[in-house]
């Protein structure tokens, strides 16, 4: 990390031009007096394509023959991605104690044998293999197809989610008796080749409904502390998209401080014990599962 | 579920399915009835009442619904109905103060306060007169309830109607208003504020108002709260104290002597504030650690940096501690290498600074800790201590410069590209022999070329040629920018052949290039590359030749306008405005008829060099657009005008401007020309 304040500087103007048009791709709105940040992270982007002004940047960003892929590196270097394993994990135990047993009994009562779930935006994939811990030790699963899909649009994230391997800032929270899921390796903890085998990552913005086709059908989304970083209307977008992607009945978890009141009626809520979680309405002419009847 | 729905639906026992039915009401204009809209904000389930509010504020006689809906607020028996009428009244109620006020007349005590809040959410400023006599009145909740109604409408006259019950006697109220100033950002001066906040409980929400009373008693009583028991207000204050201080030198320096007499706790509140705070109160607690200059926090501070959760003003303070900070980053040597590397460059950056001042052992700690880092086993290391050369460097380094260029990774060799440029005032030879027999296709080309650019001998220039063979795009974009920077004899042929460059952003650098060059060699490759199929060259292409003069081109820059891509388009318009061509009039009308808003905005620069009174009529237009920044470019066009007629334009369009960056804009413009 070097001490970069020169290079060029960023008017208020091309700020809005850029961070408006950054927020119609990928959702991520930026405040005007965030504006200093923009500027040092967007800076390494101009030195490598020997560009000497933001303006001619926006013009790239526009109209360059490859600036689809230049707005994803400008995305993957503007966004936050600290995550940790086991992050909040309150929700992850409802999310194994209450929500896994549901999903059990639900897909049973089909004649299923199969678990999705989606981490919406994984950043570098603490979180999803923390969810494939999860499913592991409740054991109710055994034998099943489990499917943890992990999707981000930092190419970098995913590489270091599909490595596998962390140094300890990612274990801030994790409890001991989560070590035997890793094995110690030169390069820091690697996750177990089994639960590995659970997950599944992919390059995916989230503001792109068409593409996120490819994570199926799911019975739970994790999409936590992601929408914070969203506009209004591109968190409505993002919900749609989540929406159409889980099961009747499926469940979706947000972060702490994240809430849908204002932004989509399309799902209830659930109370669970220590959280609460939202879901896509079943409709009422739908039997009960098997179990419950 | 699609088309009308049924009665059925909407009365479903399944609340999703009432949802959805409410939903495709709005839909059917003539379902959408009154009646039916209450029924659905009355609904059990929350989900079908936000339906239902969204409908509602879709009526067409939005009077009918409000006088249904203000005895509905007053009612106890279904909250969740009085709720969503107080949300629909607010969407709704606009330009109905008599109304409002009519049922405040006749409402009880207790139902009072929701009237008052529904009156808050239409951000009506004609229900503030109404609110203000409540805000004195004797009904307590329906005055902290106009308070906040107040608060929600904003403005000048509701800051000013809370500011004159700042010292209310009802602790709560005052309270309320306290915090209803503080959403506002209202400036209050300190002698108002202060017998407000003479209690303590009104103190500790108080932080930000006192941050901006740019008072010294404001700032001891912000400085005793930094050790307050409530973290809440702890770092409220820590962040209303950075506030305070950049207002002036006198309460920086009272808060650095307090800051040198204090205690430990108040350090250890400050500390834990930027280490553990959210982003506002990290950024708020580096900027006073570095202030105040504590050597404690200097490492947690460079981590602050590292998380991009410092501002600019924090940098230039810590440059500002001087040659002091040196020997405490030097000290840093264990931990994060990005807090490191940051040391070791901060370092060597004051010692340059500062040399004079600094003892000769430290100075030689400085040399010590930069040549220990360019052998760092850490990326991040080497790359500070490589651009750190740029001060500190000198003949022997210039070897290892060069090898760094050649072979490391990107960050270290655009270090070692910026140490280099510097030396090259100071140490041309020694760079020169050290780059003679640089690998111009390793990774390292481009870098390299730069470098050799601003050497600009006949042996760099000779380099920079092979390096246009090189099998990296990267390296040969680089060496074209730079061969046409060092402007060196027949180099205008050879870029001309990197306009057939395999790759775009090789050509894009050539046309431009070329476009810059003050040779008749250019355009030739310029005119081949309108025809390139890549739009982005053949828009380059028709700036660079507006940019030349290039009036033999006129033609096929005109045959531009019709391009399928707008960046050609706006490039064409742009450079027929250059070129002052005779038919730029028909050029104007296409832009003026895009859809795409860079067309417009060339169509506005095109236009700026018409006679006067053609141009004015033009940009006028382009003040009417409905992009901020189609206006700012018609606004700056007009400014640079300097006609009586053009300011008289601008000063009309002052009036109608709702956008605050293009208001800005024109007030300059103004007062530039006044």
């Amino acid at each position: 990390m070097l001490l970069r304040e020169t290079g060029p500087a960023l008017s208020i103007s091309d700020f809005r031009l850029l961070r408006d048009y950054i927020n119609q791709f990928c959702g991520i709105y930026f405040s005007d007096d965030s504006a200093y940040i923009v500027e040092r992270r967007l800076r390494e982007r101009l030195r490598d394509l020997g560009i000497e002004a933001f303006s001619e940047y926006y013009r790239h960003l526009r109209y360059h023959p490859e600036a689809e892929a230049e707005l994803e590196r400008a995305a993957e270097v503007l966004t936050t991605n600290e995550t940790y394993f086991f992050r909040e994990a309150y929700q992850l135990k409802a999310f194994a104690e209450e929500v896994l047993p549901q999903i059990r009994a639900r897909s049973e009562g089909r004649g299923s044998r199969r678990l999705d779930v989606w981490s919406a935006g994984c950043s570098s994939g603490e979180e999803v293999y923390s969810i494939a811990m999860l499913i592991d030790e409740s054991g109710l699963f055994d034998g099943w197809n489990v499917r943890v899909f992990g999707n981000d649009i930092s190419r970098r994230v995913l590489a270091k989610a599909r490595a596998a391997t962390y140094g300890a800032a990612s274990f801030r929270s994790m409890l001991p008796e989560y070590e035997r899921y890793f094995i110690s390796t030169d390069a820091g903890m690697q996750v177990h080749p089994k639960i590995r085998s659970m997950c599944h990552f992919g390059h995916l913005n989230l503001m792109n409904e068409r593409r996120a086709a490819i994570v199926g059908r799911v019975d739970v989304t994790f999409c936590r502390n992601v929408l914070i970083y969203f506009d209004e209307t591109s968190r409505s977008r993002v919900l749609d998209t989540i929406y159409n992607r889980l099961q009747r009945g499926g469940f979706l978890f947000l972060g702490h401080s994240e809430s849908l009141l204002n932004s989509s009626t399309a799902f209830e809520i659930t109370q669970l014990t220590t959280d609460i979680a939202y879901r896509r309405p079943v409709p009422f002419t739908q039997p009960p599962p098997r179990e419950l009847r | 579920m699609t088309g009308e729905p049924s009665e059925e639906q909407l009365q479903s026992s399944d609340p999703e399915v009432r949802r959805q039915a409410v939903q495709r009401l709005s839909l059917f204009p003539t379902l959408n009835t009154k009646d039916r809209i209450l029924v659905a904000l009355a609904d059990a389930d929350w989900r079908v009442r936000r339906e239902a509010i969204s409908l509602a504020s879709q009526v067409t006689d939005p009077e009918a619904l409000v006088d249904e809906l203000l005895p509905i607020v007053a009612q106890a028996k279904n909250i969740g109905l009085r709720n969503s009428a107080i949300e629909v009244l607010g969407l709704i109620g606009q330009r109905m103060a008599a109304r409002f006020a009519a049922a405040l007349d006749c409402a009880d005590e207790g139902a009072r306060k929701f009237i008052v809040e529904a009156m808050g959410k239409t951000c009506d400023p004609s229900m503030i007169e109404h609110l203000a006599a409540l805000v004195g009145g004797s009904d307590t909740n329906a005055a902290a309830a106009a308070v906040e109604a107040l608060v929600s409408i904003g403005g000048a006259r509701s800051e000013a109607i809370l500011r004159v019950h700042l010292d209310t006697p009802d602790l709560f109220l005052r309270i309320a208003i306290v915090e209803g100033l503080t959403r506002l950002g209202a400036n209050i001066p300190w002698r108002e504020l202060q017998p407000a906040v003479e209690d303590a409980i009104v103190r500790r929400i108080s932080a930000e108002l006192l941050g901006r009373t740019g008072d010294p008693e404001a700032l001891e009583l912000l400085l005793d709260m930094v050790v307050d028991a409530s973290s809440q207000a702890s770092t409220a204050a820590i962040r209303a104290v950075a506030e305070l201080v950049v207002m002036s030198s006198t309460l920086r320096e009272a808060m650095c002597d307090r800051w040198t007499a204090s205690d430990e706790p108040m350090r250890k509140a400050l500390y834990e504030a930027l280490v553990d705070g959210d982003v506002r109160t990290r950024e708020a607690a580096a900027f006073l650690a570095v202030l105040c200059r504590d050597e404690t926090s200097v490492e947690a501070v460079l981590h602050a940096i590292a998380d991009d959760v410092a501002n600019p003003a924090t940098l230039a303070a810590l440059r500002g501690w001087g040659p002091g900070l040196v020997e405490p980053l030097l000290m840093l040597r264990q931990g994060d290498s990005r807090t490191r590397s940051m040391a070791l460059q901060l370092a060597a950056e004051l010692g340059a600074d500062h040399h004079d001042r600094l003892p000769g052992v430290t100075l030689k700690r400085i040399r010590h800790a930069l040549d220990s880092g360019i052998e760092s086993p850490l990326a991040e290391m080497r790359a500070a201590a490589a651009e750190s050369l740029k001060w500190w460097g000198d003949e022997k380094d210039c070897e290892s410069l060069v090898a760094i260029l050649q072979s490391g990774t990107e960050t270290e060799r655009a270090a070692a590209r910026t140490a280099l440029l510097a030396m090259l005032e100071r140490l041309p030879d020694s760079i020169e022999l050290a780059m003679r027999k640089v690998d111009m296709h390793g990774p390292g080309g481009a870098e390299i070329a730069q470098v050799l650019s601003s050497l600009n001998t006949p042996s760099a220039i000779a380099a920079l040629k092979r390096g246009l063979k090189s099998n990296r795009a990267r390296t040969r974009r680089a060496v074209v920018q730079s061969l046409a920077a060092a402007q060196g004899s027949n180099v205008a042929e050879l870029i001309g052949y990197a306009v057939a460059d395999e790759d775009v952003d090789v050509q894009i650098a050539a046309v431009r290039s070329l476009g810059r060059m003050c040779t008749h060699v250019a355009a030739a490759p310029l005119s081949t590359a309108l025809a390139s199929p890549f739009p982005a060259i053949r828009a380059e292409a028709a700036l660079a030749l507006g940019h030349k003069g290039a009036d033999g081109a006129v033609d096929s820059i005109r045959a531009l306008l019709q391009d399928h891509e707008s960046v050609v388009v706006a490039a064409a318009v742009d450079a027929l405005g250059l070129l002052g061509d005779d038919a730029v009039a028909d050029a104007i009308d296409v832009a003026a008829n895009h859809e795409d808003d860079e067309v417009f905005q060339a169509g506005l620069r095109a236009a700026a060099t018409l006679p006067a009174s053609s141009a004015l009529a033009h940009l006028e237009r382009g003040l009417a657009h409905s992009s901020w920044h189609v206006r700012i470019v018609a606004v700056d066009l007009l400014g640079g005008m300097e006609t009586s007629a053009a300011r008289k334009v601008l000063s009309r369009a002052l009036s109608c401007e709702r956008d605050a960056m293009v208001k800005h804009a024109i007030q300059a413009c103004l007062q530039r020309e006044s």
